[in-house]
């Protein structure tokens, strides 16, 4: 809302400079966010918050700065009437719910021409643009009182009468910026006796608008349900200083002085030979607001010690009826303009706001042992554990957006449409749909680095991606996201193409982070990954994510030349098998003794094959079975493959001998021979 | 002859002495003792002798040559164990092999950063879905369908009663319908609003929101733990105001300045010269927040507090543009440790 200074000190006696009381009202509440100077005024761009409908006007600002400063506010005179000589307009409210009260009037005889000097800088001061003399009257007290007014051309109203109501379903209107605009059965209309011929509170209609050659007009001055003027805004896309303010709530019971403001205005600008009473109908009062004050209480919720003086000051500065009710309390009668104070708490705040929060002490709650139990939960301790594990093994974090497009996901990574969680109002096609994986925005963030040259990234993502349960309803799932490409640096003197087995290393790094000691990499090709390196990771017999290295298709969709590795798995569905308690198992009392076996087989037999039966073959005394050398090539028949195995062997009872691991070892080069056809070095 | 081998002694002793690393050492072996070395000229030389002359020199040029190898010896122990590289040439200038180093998101690190200093003060960790209804995110916030209010807090909604939380007060909601006061927590938290992308908007940003509920928690101590929050992470000499302002979920309510942390409060184009930076929005908890939660606000009363991360980090830092945060270019994720 923007306030002339000038005209402010139509209504009080200010003698701060305007930066000064810029200062001050914003410090009380009003915030002014710039003034500016303007041809020997000063604008203030304020910013009224949404329960202050009050100060929607400058005589509510005016009473603003009395409270601040307890300056005496003039009262605004409304000229006397003349020649009331009309019949009063027959005016009919159906909608009781949508209008509490209405009051109308007839002005006739009137002379439509442009405003004088002073109500045209009035209004520009205001940032509205001067229309005649009728409409800036009607602006004019708007922007006093803070109580839109309409002017209807009384000639072009069919029946000469008003009717407030529903609108018909399909009912059109062309409203006064001169767009046809087609109604539905919610909004609240002003009609004649054939048609609407204004949207309630929001906008009027061209037929009744008033025009240089009007004669008559009929003036309104109403107050209509906040929700439903805000539903109507809303539904037209209209806002307007009329809607603005109606949304928030007018004062009702100052309908009637806001009528009579404008319609001496009127008579004395426009030279009206003749008048109305008003016909007023509906409610006239709202009902009153009497609440007790407990200066206890108050001083309690603010950790102050103000005096009961001091509150009954503040609050009559507010103009509001201010009487002592025994040593501690307060009997407060709220004027209907300030429809905000409902309760005690809220004249609570009023006192704080104007005595100054700044003379409010810092103080540290007494309740530091408040600290019950732990500071954080499982939940929050795992995904800490999560982002310090992958950055210490020299990740880094990135964040993503968790709106995504719909192409993204269906042309670059083959979902179907009805799988998308999408959002009902989105922002643009980039912020359609809740993602269903990370994945898309981790490799935006490789092709981003690559385009700028950074080509070795270690990176992951940790949180949450949206699907829908059966019922249709939606809900997240916290999921980490890994990606690795480009090079190995060893040092800077070797480096090295960063493989499958990197990534595979974080993971099982990180599950021993967690506690998780059964899990699988189950070779198997998994949607977006290369058929050839594509593993899914299962815990307790449940798929809890992918790794692998990603299908060329799917780079080429962003760009990307280099391989990218990557895993992507469900946090939510890990939890349950994190063990975030150490256990200790004693050291071992007897010495183990390893023995190498080197085996060539066939390429298709995996290392968890041979490892089993190795284990099996074993048994316990088996405690570890380590791969040590990989090779293929000349040595060695095609389709075959060489690998060297260490396997440790220890009892925990005794230290083994020689001869016992001996047979041990010829055991498993039968057992591998005969299972895996495996030839034996 | 003899005046000869005391000088090539004095002479070994010397050289060997100065001798800086092994490969030095190794050359004063092959000068003394190789097969074409010093002592084997010497040795040499005897043949020519008078024959009465020559055990007495042969035996002084064999304890020579005991001398020169116990020299050489003890040379070698101390140059090992001086340095084990001492037998090639290092260059440390060179850069060291450095394992790699990962770094958290700048976003995640001023989390952390202020969930600490509110840990500190006996708060707890406590979080909330982003998929969200209505009823938390608005009707038992104090935030009617249709008020203006809701004005201050534009939302995507995705089907039903459902929508993506457009602040992390709601977990306030869940979280005081299971427990009961007294208790202090921090909730940190993803937050979405539809605002279209620029330097100071992002349709998704990031929250930390506070709550005290108890017995006489007065708006007081409200501004006492905020103080404690601007001093420990912006600085001692940070100043903090409270400013009225209206939130639905708090009465009184306040937005929280600090002076610009830019130009000290003289007003700069980061404060708009108004030299002072909002910070955070705050309040005592709003009656109509307590009722909705079925809690007794004759009994008991609370604070609220929340902030946006981004904007936390962005001042901090020095940080101008908002994008850059989930743009995660490499060269910026890696300033932050």
């Amino acid at each position: 809302m923007k306030a002339s200074y000038n005209w402010l000190k139509d209504y009080i006696n200010i003698r701060l400079k305007p930066n000064d009381l810029a200062d001050r009202l914003t410090m009380a509440g009003l915030e002014v966010k710039s003034v500016d100077g303007r041809g020997g005024d000063f604008i203030f761009e304020i910013e009224v918050t949404s329960n202050r409908p009050d100060c929607l006007g400058i005589y509510g600002i005016a009473r603003e700065i009395q409270g601040i400063f307890g300056l005496n506010l003039k009262p605004i005179k409304a000229g006397s009437l003349k020649n009331v000589r009309l019949q009063k307009p027959p005016i009919k409210i159906e909608d009781r719910k949508g209008c509490l009260r209405y009051v109308g009037r007839v002005i006739a005889g009137i002379e439509v021409q442009a405003s004088p000097k002073w109500l045209v800088d009035k209004i520009e001061s205001a940032g509205l643009r001067p229309v005649n003399n009728i409409v800036d009257i009607t602006n004019f007290c708007l922007l006093e009182l803070g109580q839109p007014l309409h002017a209807f051309d009384y000639d072009r109203l069919a029946g000469g009468e008003i009717i407030v109501r529903k609108a018909r379903q399909g009912e059109e209107i062309v409203t006064i910026d001169g767009i046809k605009r087609r109604l539905d059965g919610s909004v609240l209309v002003i009609a004649d006796a054939e048609k609407a011929v204004a949207i309630a509170g929001v906008m009027g209609g061209k037929d009744a608008e008033v025009t240089s050659s009007t004669k008559r007009v009929l003036l309104e001055s109403a107050y209509f349900d906040p929700p439903r003027i805000r539903r109507a805004s809303k539904g037209l896309g209209i806002s307007t200083e009329s809607s603005y303010r109606f949304e928030r709530g007018v004062d009702l019971e100052g309908l009637l002085s806001a009528s009579n403001r404008a319609a001496s205005l009127i008579c004395d600008l426009a030279k009206a030979k003749a008048i109305s009473q008003p016909t007023d109908v509906g409610i006239k009062k709202t009902k009153k607001a009497e609440i007790n004050l407990r200066i206890s209480k108050a001083n309690k919720i603010l950790g102050m010690d103000i005096a009961i003086s001091k509150y009954a000051a503040i609050l009559k500065r507010l103009d509001l009826k201010v009487k002592q009710k025994g040593k501690d309390s307060l009997e407060i009668a709220v004027p209907s303009f300030r429809g905000d104070l409902k309760e005690e708490i809220d004249l609570i705040e009023e006192i704080v706001r104007l005595y100054g929060y700044d003379k409010v002490p810092e103080t540290l709650t007494k309740i530091t042992i408040w600290g019950k139990g732990r500071q954080k939960s499982d939940d929050k301790i795992i995904e800490d554990l999560i982002r310090q594990g992958l950055v210490e093994l020299g990740l880094n974090e990135v964040i993503t957006y968790g709106l995504g497009s719909v192409d993204s996901y269906t042309k670059k990574l083959n979902f179907n449409d009805d799988q998308l969680l999408k959002v009902k109002n989105p922002l643009s096609s980039e912020a359609e749909i809740l993602r269903p994986s990370l994945l898309p925005g981790i490799l935006g963030v490789v092709a981003y680095n690559m385009n700028r040259k950074i080509t070795d990234l270690r990176i992951f993502e940790l949180g949450n991606s949206y699907f829908c349960k059966e019922k249709g309803t939606p809900y997240e799932r916290s999921t980490l996201a890994i990606a690795l490409c480009g090079m190995r640096a060893k040092d800077w003197q070797k480096k090295e193409e960063i493989d499958i087995f990197d990534l595979k290393g974080i993971v099982e790094a990180l599950f021993k982070k967690l506690g998780i000691s059964k899990y699988e990499f189950v070779t198997k090709p998994a949607p977006l990954l290369a058929s050839s390196v594509s593993s899914i990771i299962r815990i307790g017999g449940k798929d809890i994510g992918v790794l692998g290295k990603l299908d060329r298709v799917i780079l080429d969709g962003y760009d990307i030349k280099d391989s990218v590795f990557i895993s992507e798995l469900d946090i939510k569905s890990i939890m349950p098998h994190i063990k975030l308690e150490c256990t200790f198992r004693k050291l071992p009392k007897f010495p183990s003794i390893i023995r190498d076996i080197s085996l060539i087989v066939d390429e298709k037999v995996s290392n968890s094959e041979i490892a089993t039966l190795i284990k099996e073959a074993c048994g316990d005394l088996v405690v570890s079975i380590k791969p040590f050398d990989l090779y293929r090539g000349e040595q060695v028949p095609k389709g075959s493959k060489s690998i060297l195995y260490s396997i440790e062997y220890r009892a925990p009872d005794k230290t083994l001998t020689d001869e016992e691991v001996n047979d041990f070892d010829r055991k498993l080069r039968t057992v591998l021979t005969e299972r895996l056809h495996a030839k034996i070095r | 002859m003899l005046d000869r081998i005391k000088s090539v002694e004095a002479e070994a002793q010397n050289e060997i002495s100065k001798a800086s690393d092994l490969r030095a050492l190794d050359n004063l072996r092959i000068r003394y003792l190789g097969r074409r070395g010093l002592i084997a000229e010497l040795f040499k030389q005897v043949a020519n002798l008078p024959n009465e002359a020559r055990p007495k020199t042969g035996s002084e040029l064999n304890s020579l040559k005991g001398k020169i190898e116990g020299l050489l010896k003890t040379r070698q122990v101390a140059l090992s164990k001086g340095s084990i590289l001492s037998e090639e040439v290092v260059d440390l200038t060179l850069p060291g092999f450095k394992p790699p180093i990962g770094t958290r998101h700048p976003i995640i690190n001023t989390i952390d950063k202020i969930c600490e200093i509110f840990l500190g003060m006996g708060f707890k960790i406590v979080e909330g879905p982003e998929v969200e209804t209505e009823f938390y995110n608005f009707e038992a916030l104090n935030i009617p369908l249709d008020h203006p209010s809701r004005d201050m807090f534009d939302t995507f909604y995705i089907k039903g009663e459902y929508l993506l939380r457009s602040h992390t007060s709601p977990v306030q909601i869940r979280f005081m319908e299971e427990e009961k006061p007294p208790f202090k927590i921090v909730v940190p938290g993803k937050v979405y609003r539809p605002d279209a992308v620029d330097a100071s908007h992002s349709f998704m940003f990031h929250q930390v929101e506070g709550l005290v509920v108890g017995k006489d928690v007065t708006f007081a101590d409200l501004k006492g733990a905020l103080k404690v929050f601007v001093k420990e992470y912006f600085g001692e000499k940070v100043r903090m105001r409270f400013r009225p302002h209206y939130f639905p979920f708090t009465e009184p309510s306040a937005e929280v300045d600090i002076s610009c942390i830019i130009c000290g409060g003289s007003g700069c184009s980061v404060c708009g010269r108004k030299g002072w930076l909002e910070i955070l929005g705050c309040g005592m908890v709003h009656l109509g927040v307590f009722r909705a939660v079925k809690y007794n606000p004759e009994e008991i009363t609370g604070y609220a507090f929340g902030m946006g991360v981004e904007r936390i980090a962005m001042l901090k830092y020095g940080i101008s543009d908002i994008r850059l945060f989930f743009e995660n270019d490499m060269r910026f994720l890696e300033q932050f440790k």
